[in-house]
């Protein structure tokens, strides 16, 4: 392991050197000619948790289909776990999406089947064998603390223990990066707060986190890397920041 | 590359997916054995017609008349040289005697031929072709042995056979090509039906990283059930009106005798098991994959 010191950032130090997620000048024009993003320059380590931030329109959401290639940049290049995203063929998808869990802020949970059901799906449809699914289905039940709900459907449950479900079922499969869009939009701020401890716990149990939200005082109360949006792409990218370059200063 | 659990998930959810849209699945199967039905009965007559139509001019005998005054032996060498012709399949020698007794006989009995001075029948062969198709072709060959005075046999009718059953043939197959089509176009919307339906499903099995084979399965396995259940009510149907119309001909052996499209009950089966199980995957393998081709994640989950 090998220490270095983050670019334009004195006092910051990354243990590990593995670049998870790369953004090389990437565009990214949809077919009705809206540019959602520009000229995007970035880069994730492995372990991080990042914030992305910014106005809405400026891409946010459209920064993280490109990471699970729900998107393929029109220009430059997404990189993950050193893979070029946009030439995977499209038969070959479902191997990035192994490394990726995904959450938001809609949940996508399956109506009809229970806080257990919904979790082992990811697990059923990826090939698990049984013993794997009575193995690891209570395992990230507990990690997210719904134990005691496993049995309820989706509309028996709240907003956050909605939220829980999907985070368990993002990540069952061991995926090693998480990326949540707007996760605690649909959640009061109590509830929001649980899941972001959530989240902060489960990058510290050594998965990369990516998570896009408009709460200031989240972002705020974390300190964590900030990666803000406008118009024009990445206006601030900064270690241990705040939800608003002016709050630095304060 | 599949565990027993993935297995045993994948086939509960199709016949899920099936309970789930009982009514589309009835439908589905309805249409599927009604439109497979229609299409093997109209190919099973076509076949029938179409054999018919071969059939019939084999009894189209030839007949070879023999000029006047040849020599016994010049007769009995002429039927070899015919038997030995090829497209002959046999040849029967009748005499002159029995040629007037068999003219007289089809006259019937109001005008009497008995006062006449002389025999004015020739003896002639009866030739039965192997190919009446090919009858043009053995005439001008006959026609050139020195002992023949005159052929004569029905080339209009075998002509007429002939082209009928080209024609039915090649609409046989066409009407029974756009039916199959119709039928699997019939399915695969039904399919699609089912991926709207659980477009959901679909849409987080994507996200996960769910192979793309895995996720055509159940709905591959959904298209053929529903498919193979249509041609067992095609089976079912086809043998209904087969026993219908056998009792309508009952012993008209004039009739029977010619409609026989010479499929066997088990050809048809096999047939139309294989028809309908092709059908079924097909039509939903297309449907699903054009699904996954054109939605987004996003858009599934709406």
């Amino acid at each position: 392991m090998r220490l270095r010191r983050v670019d334009g950032h004195p006092g910051i130090w990354h243990t590990d050197l593995a670049v998870m997620i790369e953004f090389r000048g990437v565009s990214l024009i949809y077919p009705n000619g809206v540019l959602a993003l520009r000229g995007i320059n970035l880069r994730v380590e492995k372990g991080e948790f990042v914030f992305i931030v910014g106005p809405t329109g400026t891409g946010k959401s459209s920064l993280l289909k490109l990471i699970y290639r729900e998107e393929v940049p029109t220009e430059g290049t997404v990189l993950v776990d050193g893979q070029d995203v946009g030439a995977i063929p499209e038969g070959e998808v479902w191997r990035l999406r192994r490394k990726v869990g995904v959450v938001f802020q809609d949940f996508r949970l399956l109506p009809d089947r229970t806080v257990w059901e919904n979790i082992a799906f990811a697990l059923r449809v990826t090939g698990a064998s049984a013993r794997q699914i009575r193995r690891r289905v209570p395992e990230f039940l507990e990690l997210v603390g719904l134990t005691h709900r496993c049995d309820s459907f989706p509309s028996q449950l709240s907003g956050g223990e909605q939220q829980r479900t999907a985070i368990a079922r993002a990540l069952v499969t061991d995926p090693p990066i998480l990326l949540a869009d707007e996760p605690t939009g649909n959640l009061d701020p109590d509830t929001s707060w649980e899941i972001m401890q959530l989240l902060e716990r489960i990058n510290l149990r050594g998965s990369t986190v990516l998570m896009s939200t408009h709460d200031s005082e989240m972002v705020n109360r974390m300190r964590r890397r900030v990666v803000a949006l406008d118009l024009n792409g990445i206006a601030r990218d900064e270690q241990r920041a705040y939800y608003h370059a002016e709050s630095v200063q304060r | 590359m599949l565990n027993p659990s993935s297995v045993e998930f994948l086939v509960l959810e199709a016949l899920a997916n099936i309970r789930r849209n009982r009514l589309m699945a009835l439908a589905a199967v309805l249409t599927a054995g009604v439109s497979l039905a229609i299409s093997a009965g109209f190919a099973l007559t076509a076949i029938a017609v179409h054999r018919a139509c071969e059939k019939l001019p084999q009894e189209f005998d030839m007949a070879v008349y023999v000029r006047r005054g040849t020599p016994p032996d010049r007769v009995s060498k002429l039927k070899e040289t015919l038997a030995a012709m090829p497209g002959v399949a046999s040849v029967t020698f009748i005499s002159k005697e029995r040629g007037w007794q068999e003219f007289k006989r089809s006259l019937g009995q109001d005008i009497s031929m008995d006062d006449l001075l002389y025999n004015p029948a020739l003896d002639s062969f009866k030739i039965r072709m192997s190919d009446p198709r090919r009858g043009r072709h053995l005439q001008n060959r006959i026609r050139n042995l020195p002992e023949v005075d005159d052929i004569l046999w029905r080339q209009n009718e075998v002509r007429f056979f002939t082209g009928l059953a080209r024609v039915v043939g090649i609409a046989g197959a066409v009407a029974t090509v756009v039916l199959f089509l119709g039928s699997a176009f019939i399915i695969g919307n039904t399919i699609r039906l089912g991926i709207y339906a659980r477009r959901r499903e679909v849409s987080i099995m994507r996200l996960v990283g769910a192979r793309p084979s895995f996720i055509r399965f159940p709905f591959l396995l959904e298209g053929m059930l529903l498919a193979g259940a249509g041609a067992v009510l095609a089976l079912l149907l086809i043998r209904l009106a087969g026993a219908y119309l056998e009792a309508l001909t009952g012993d008209l052996q004039s009739i029977t005798r010619f409609l026989d499209s010479g499929v066997a009950p088990w050809q048809l089966a096999a047939l139309l098991m294989a028809a309908g199980l092709g059908l079924g995957a097909l039509s939903s393998y297309l449907s699903i994959r054009r699904y996954l081709k054109e939605s987004s994640l996003e858009a599934a989950a709406q």
